[in-house]
């Protein structure tokens, strides 16, 4: 009887097996970039390519740098890479884009892997993640052709860095990429249609957004086929944004882990999450089942308000069929007798990872990046640099009093490693009142415990 | 002397034969086995994927037990996965039931019920969750035909069934091949043999079918179970999770905990519970339709 097992099946058997390890265990280099350069649902992930001069074989350096891919502005930014390299023909810039919510990740993995990484741009809600685990670099001024740090962060506006979450622990990682808060948007041919004037009718407080969102919610034969207000239930990052900001309309603390935890316990958290459902269960202007993402239900027409619009909006609008003429920012809602907060504050900022092999550059390209506030206002989107002209962002951010000069009145974000589960938490409390018909009373109980447990583990 | 020589031929055959297949093998290894192991490994660390592993032993392990999510998950997905294989054994044995008669145009309908096993679920999944919005075809034929507003994606009670008719839907055609491709199998002298002696047609389906096909049976369930145990992007695409984590399935709270949440060691440890609940499962399976093979 022959022998199935031989010593050269063996022998095969552990030179596979050696291959195989060798091949896992080695580092990604250019395979994280490669990878990278696949087809995102965005389907635009491109690179500023090599401006090399013809015939000259030098050492490049290469900077890789990953951000969101955001139509229309991923251009300007390719243009920069390019502009950039122009100057400094020994420079590569690489711009990986992702979709936003993958960005971080992406980062996370070149990071684990010491794959292609040196620099990025991240939203204030996730960046402490990556300066609390230490794998970013403090900024360096020489890069900047600063003598300090206090020179690098006057740069901006004041407060900027912070805001838009460059700073953690008494030190700055990061320099602002986009400052922007959220204002409520109206579609102000829908308030014609419904006899409410665009000027007058606007509402200040909470009751009258409701009033409002109901004369132009439209129903046919009992179902929403207009939501009167919308927002993606499913994304719990946008309900628990706004809830944000109802909470600290309501004068509880929803910035920091303990601020938000020992709010739960107040009656006025309960308020707050009854405004909020309450739009879905008693007041009809909101079906989440209509439609998922409230910017594209917005521009589309699906929706006659949203409450997560930032003035990058206006350059967004322009994808969807609704037209810029006929919708309007204006300030997030009061409550009658809350505090005067309006919608969240909120930032991206640009780092250097710890893994980077030519830090400086890096840092000069972030620098060189984040120099044309002038241009990229041109979008809609606002860089608080100090050499940002105030006329420009008058001209390309209609309604600019909206966003500007609430931006010393936002919300202020939560500052946590755990910002992932606690959005997840929340967006599940609102989720149970409004699917299951949990009251709002017994899902803030439930999302006491679930923070606790999120906290303590 | 010749036999040596054929001995040595034999093996020097089988040995290019390994070669041939290495590479599949190595795919094999860095894909599956070696993401197992070390998976198992993580399982008893704490990690976030760049700050160094910090041993924990089976605490991991412990805290899902305690861990409400979790346990709303593994619920969801048992039921998910019995309900839906239930309907699918049922509706593909009698799907390849009918397909063995002479029925006309059998062949577009055989592709017709084939073709979404074809087509990507990711796909299928953004199409369907368009026609689940409550303007969305299905909610528009419930409420013209039946008069009934069907909250398909937006009610935790509906949406769990919402998501296995369209794993149904999508699964249903394959099974149905593994059917009828027993079902071709069996000698058509057993039937015949049967209507001499009187037998109508559910003695042969009682008696001579599905006696038959018990080997078809075996492998259908145990593969329905690992597949549909293993959903993930149909929950991701369509709900999320919700409403409610009403659809959170043990696939989609392993992607959250280790990528949105970086809590790598946490999620190995409900991976290595969804492999020991598929091992037990089919182990269990196995003991109950003993191969005569």
């Amino acid at each position: 009887m022959k022998k199935l097992i031989t010593l050269s099946t063996v022998l095969i058997l552990v030179v596979t097996l050696i291959i195989t390890f060798s091949i896992v265990g080695c580092k990604a280099t250019t395979a994280t970039a490669t990878t990278a350069g696949a087809a995102t649902t965005a389907g635009a992930v491109t690179t500023a390519g090599a401006a090399t001069t013809a015939g000259v074989a030098t050492q490049k350096i290469k900077i890789t740098y990953v951000r969101w891919t955001q139509p229309p502005y991923d251009d300007m930014y390719l243009k920069f890479a390019k502009d950039f390299m122009a100057k400094n023909p020994n420079i590569e810039v690489e711009i990986l884009f992702y979709p936003d919510p993958d960005a971080p990740g992406k980062v996370k993995t070149a990071m684990s892997s010491g794959g292609a990484l040196d620099c990025f741009s991240v939203n204030n809600f996730e960046s402490s993640w990556f300066m609390a685990n230490n794998t970013v670099e403090e900024i360096m001024p020489s890069a900047f052709g600063k003598q300090s740090l206090q020179e690098v962060i006057d740069m901006w506006e004041p407060g900027s860095l912070k805001v838009t979450g460059g700073f953690y622990n008494d030190k700055y990682y990061g320099i602002p990429e986009e400052e922007a808060n959220y204002s409520a948007w109206i579609n102000t041919a829908y308030m014609k249609e419904v006899g409410l004037d665009p000027v007058k009718d606007i509402p200040t407080t909470w009751d009258e957004f409701v009033n409002v969102a109901k004369k132009m919610t439209v129903k046919k034969g009992g179902t929403i086929t207009r939501d009167g207000f919308a927002t993606n239930l499913k994304a719990s990052v946008f309900p628990f944004l706004i809830l944000s900001a109802l909470m600290e309309q309501k004068g509880l603390d929803w910035s920091t882990e303990q601020g938000l935890l020992s709010s739960l316990d107040k009656p006025e958290a309960i308020e707050a999450l009854k405004t909020f459902t309450g739009w879905a269960t008693t007041d009809g202007i909101w079906d989440p089942g209509l439609f998922d993402d409230e910017r594209e239900g917005f521009g589309n027409g699906k929706t006659a308000t949203f409450l997560t619009g930032g003035s990058w909006y206006w350059g967004v609008l322009k994808q969807y069929s609704v037209k810029n003429e006929d919708v309007m920012p204006f300030k997030y809602p009061r409550f009658k007798d809350g505090k005067d907060i309006g919608g969240v504050g909120y930032g991206y900022t640009s780092m250097v990872a710890k893994q980077s092999k030519n830090k400086e550059w890096a840092w000069k390209w972030l620098d060189y990046m984040s120099s044309f506030p002038n241009v990229i206002i041109t979008g809609g989107l606002y860089q608080p640099r100090k050499t940002l002209d105030p006329a420009l962002v008058k001209q390309y951010v209609p309604n600019s009093d909206v966003f500007v000069n609430e931006l010393p009145k936002a919300t202020v974000a939560l500052t946590s490693t755990k910002f992932n589960e606690i959005k997840d938490a929340v967006g599940a409390a609102i989720d149970r009142v409004i699917t299951k018909g949990m009251s709002n009373e017994d899902s803030i109980k439930q999302l006491k415990i679930d923070v606790t447990q999120i906290l303590t583990k | 002397m010749k036999r040596k020589k054929n001995s040595y031929y034999y093996n020097k055959l089988q040995n290019y034969g390994y070669i041939f297949i290495a590479p599949a093998i190595i795919m094999f290894f860095i894909f599956l086995i070696y993401p197992m192991i070390y998976s198992f490994y993580l399982s008893f660390f704490d990690w976030n994927l760049v700050g160094p592993k910090i041993f924990v032993g089976f605490k991991n392990f412990i805290n899902l037990l305690s861990d409400g999510r979790f346990l709303n998950s593994y619920k969801v997905t048992i039921y998910f996965t019995f309900l839906s294989l239930l309907i699918i054994m049922i509706l593909s044995f009698f799907l390849a039931l009918s397909f063995t008669a002479n029925i006309r145009f059998k062949n577009i309908l055989q592709s017709m019920v084939f073709l979404p096993v074809i087509c990507t679920m990711v796909a299928i999944a953004i199409v369907w969750k368009f026609m689940f919005q409550s303007t969305g075809l299905l909610s528009y034929i419930s409420s013209i035909i039946f008069h009934v507003k069907i909250p398909w994606l937006t009610s935790y009670t509906v949406a769990p069934y919402s998501m296995i008719f369209v794993y149904v839907w999508k699964a249903v055609g394959y099974y149905m091949v593994i059917f009828l491709a027993g079902l071709l199998n069996i000698p058509e002298v057993y039937y015949e043999a049967a209507e001499i002696d009187g037998a109508g047609f559910w003695s042969k389906l009682i008696y001579i079918t599905i006696p038959q096909l018990k080997n078809t049976i075996i492998l259908a369930f145990t593969s329905c179970v690992i597949f549909t145990f293993s959903a993930f992007e149909q929950q991701y695409v369509m709900t999320g999770g919700g409403p409610s984590r009403s659809t959170e399935v043990l696939g989609l709270l392993i992607y959250k905990e280790a990528f949105e949440y970086n809590k790598f060691g946490y999620g190995s440890a409900i991976s290595v519970m969804f492999f020991i609940t598929l091992l037990f499962f089919s182990i269990i399976q196995l003991r109950i339709f003993k191969s005569e093979t």
